[in-house]
């Protein structure tokens, strides 16, 4: 069984997209799947995709400056489709500074080490919402700052809710994410697959 | 911050950062990592281990040891440092 | 909403004309010899350096791209962190600068405003003015700009003078490149996505900020050339870079959409260029491809002395956590990069 796709136009990882998911289609029967491409790049990456993947490729110049890749993938030779990586969908909603009822100062030591052990999982939250005086500990003088923007380079989003830094007068000093009303912060929750409300 | 301090017990941890943050210290708080035994659950993460022992000593602030994290091939080790 | 990538190929530093076939160009101009030009573009440095007096150099660079995601403010801050980028790895602070703008007729001019909007903020966020800038029409859009900064003269760091002995520390993570390819083939996690798009929109000023303190030997920024090509731009005639694979930082998902084959042209462009310079062979896939991945608005590439390397990340890593430390400098050898 022979599969033929047109690329040419298409951008890198495109053509190889395309490929190795014809490829992956044809199961243990194996084929043959044969891409058209307008740049030597894109056969290259093609050759390097099959190669990787144990299959035997050649190609042929054509007309106008095309190249056609014939990939074999023989028979018993399937392709394992790997699913992209989940993201956590875990949202984290910090209503105030401080972690548990009690003592002021122990909640407060408490909230920095469970955003510090939010840093170390892996995957990492998508979201963590800060609100009334949980907005403190997103600003500029918060001393969880720089947990908080390792989480944001992993990809977390740092929303705070801009009523409560209005109210407190903190705005100006927000040090990490960015400023959020609470339409932000209800799609934030409900989409979330999983909610930790502190 | 490479160093780490541990404590006997919270209040020493909450001082301790307390009079760290005052001085104008650069410190972090952490829970206490699973490859290190102390009495208080809490440890803080310090750039300057010297100068904030030292510091700490002057208040009556115990330490109970200071560890350098290593970054290595398992994730992070720990390994106490003789003062 | 207007989609900026509608007309565009593949946007930001992939779409940098290959290093090979740009030497091959530049090296059939004049060589101009003029003493105060204290960096040129013989050793492909960063930026330029003219110097105006015993205490002042003046820093000009420029840089511009199409759109890379579809968002008009975002494309804008990522393109100006891009320009901005070159000042800091020389070393330098910016001070003003110039928009680059194409643009086409039939697209809606708010968008325009968007991108415009975004790079202005990030010149803010620098601490340097927006001065005027060119636009044209085009058939497909494209941001950037010129930036002049200023510099000591004593104190510049070039990108090719690494001491034998020192540290290499890179200080933003690698995989933007293959994130973005894996965005286009509709394949990207959303937190990969915010993690590169996070990447690209940062100021190398901060790390700068901390470096000043230091006596950095060399210093250049990652762009779309990828790591190795920088490596061996520094590396130049009178050293050799060791580079850890396992020890770069790198967006987790980058990793794995490699090995699934998620990569760019730019990529293998790169790849081509490096040929000879380097043996891959024992490095496992998707690490080879990181380190070939195309980066926009990377993150900087310095080398340091190893005494005092590790205090020098430590303070790199409060405003880059994932910094790390990845090589380290020695006499020439038989390759001008060695991989461990």
């Amino acid at each position: 069984m022979t599969t033929h796709i047109d690329a040419t136009g298409q951008v890198c990882p495109i053509p190889v997209i395309r490929a190795k998911k014809a490829l992956e289609g044809m199961g243990e029967a194996g084929g043959v799947v044969t891409v058209l491409v307008d740049n030597d790049i894109a056969r290259q990456n093609l050759q390097k995709m099959a190669t990787g993947l144990g299959y035997q490729s050649e190609y042929a110049q054509k007309e106008n400056g095309t190249v056609e890749v014939t990939i074999v993938a023989g028979e018993g030779c399937a392709v394992d489709s790997c699913a992209p990586a989940d993201n956590s969908g875990l949202v984290v909603a910090i209503g105030r500074d401080t972690m548990g009822e009690g003592q002021q100062e122990l909640g407060q030591i408490l909230i920095k080490g469970f955003i510090y052990a939010l840093k170390e999982l892996v995957p990492p939250p998508t979201h963590i919402l800060f609100f009334n005086s949980g907005s403190y500990l997103t600003g500029s003088d918060s001393n969880s700052l720089e947990d908080l923007r390792s989480l944001e380079a992993a990809g977390t989003v740092i929303l705070t809710c801009g009523t409560c830094t209005n109210y407190y007068g903190i705005t100006e000093k927000l040090g990490v994410g960015e400023i959020a009303n609470m339409y932000g912060i209800v799609t934030a929750m409900a989409g979330a697959k999983r909610l930790i409300n502190l | 911050m490479a160093y780490i301090l541990t404590f006997a017990n919270t209040h020493e941890a909450i001082f301790a950062e307390k009079m760290l943050l005052q001085a104008g210290y650069s410190v972090g708080v952490m829970p206490l990592p699973s490859g290190i035994k102390a009495g208080c659950g809490i440890a803080l993460r310090v750039a300057d281990h010297l100068a904030s022992k030292a510091l700490l000593q002057k208040n009556n602030i115990v330490v109970s040891a200071v560890y350098q994290a290593t970054a290595n091939s398992e994730g992070t080790g720990y390994s106490e440092v003789e003062l | 909403m207007t989609s900026l990538l509608s007309n565009c190929t593949s946007g930001g530093c992939g779409a940098k004309i290959g290093p090979g076939e740009l030497s091959k160009v530049l090296s059939g101009l004049p060589v101009f010899a003029d003493p105060q030009l204290l960096v040129g573009f013989d050793a492909s440095d960063d930026a330029a350096v003219y110097q105006i007096d015993a205490d002042t150099a003046i820093v000009s660079t420029v840089d511009f791209f199409s759109p890379m995601v579809n968002d008009g403010r975002l494309f804008g801050r990522i393109a100006a962190a891009n320009a901005l980028s070159d000042v800091y790895a020389m070393g330098g602070t910016p001070l003003f600068a110039l928009n680059l703008v194409c643009y086409p007729e039939s697209m809606d001019i708010e968008a325009l405003g968007e991108i415009l909007a975004g790079g202005a903020e990030k010149i803010q966020e620098a601490g340097a003015v927006l001065c005027g800038g060119h636009s044209i029409y085009d058939k497909e859009p494209k941001y950037g700009l010129a930036v002049t900064g200023r510099i000591d003269p004593q104190r510049i760091w070039r990108n090719n003078t690494p001491i034998p002995g020192d540290q290499l520390i890179l200080t933003k993570p690698l995989g933007v490149g293959i994130v973005m390819a894996a965005l286009r083939g509709e394949m990207a996690d959303d937190q990969a996505v915010q993690a590169a798009l996070s990447s690209m929109q940062r100021l190398n000023k901060y790390a700068a900020e901390k470096m000043h303190g230091f006596p950095i030997s060399a210093c250049t920024d990652i762009t779309g050339f990828g790591l190795l090509a920088h490596a061996k731009e520094m590396a130049g005639e009178a050293a050799s870079l060791v580079l850890y694979p396992s020890e770069l930082p790198y967006i987790p998902q980058a990793h794995t959409y490699a090995g699934d084959y998620l990569i760019t042209a730019a990529a293998q462009r790169n790849r081509n260029h490096m040929q000879g310079f380097v043996k891959l062979g024992d490095t496992p896939f998707a690490l080879q491809e990181l380190m070939l991945d195309p980066q926009t608005s990377g993150g900087l590439f310095l080398s340091a002395p190893k005494s005092c390397a590790q205090e020098l990340l430590s303070a790199i890593q409060e405003m880059e956590p994932q910094a790390r430390i990845v090589g380290e400098v020695l006499s020439p050898q038989n390759l001008p990069i060695l991989l461990r």
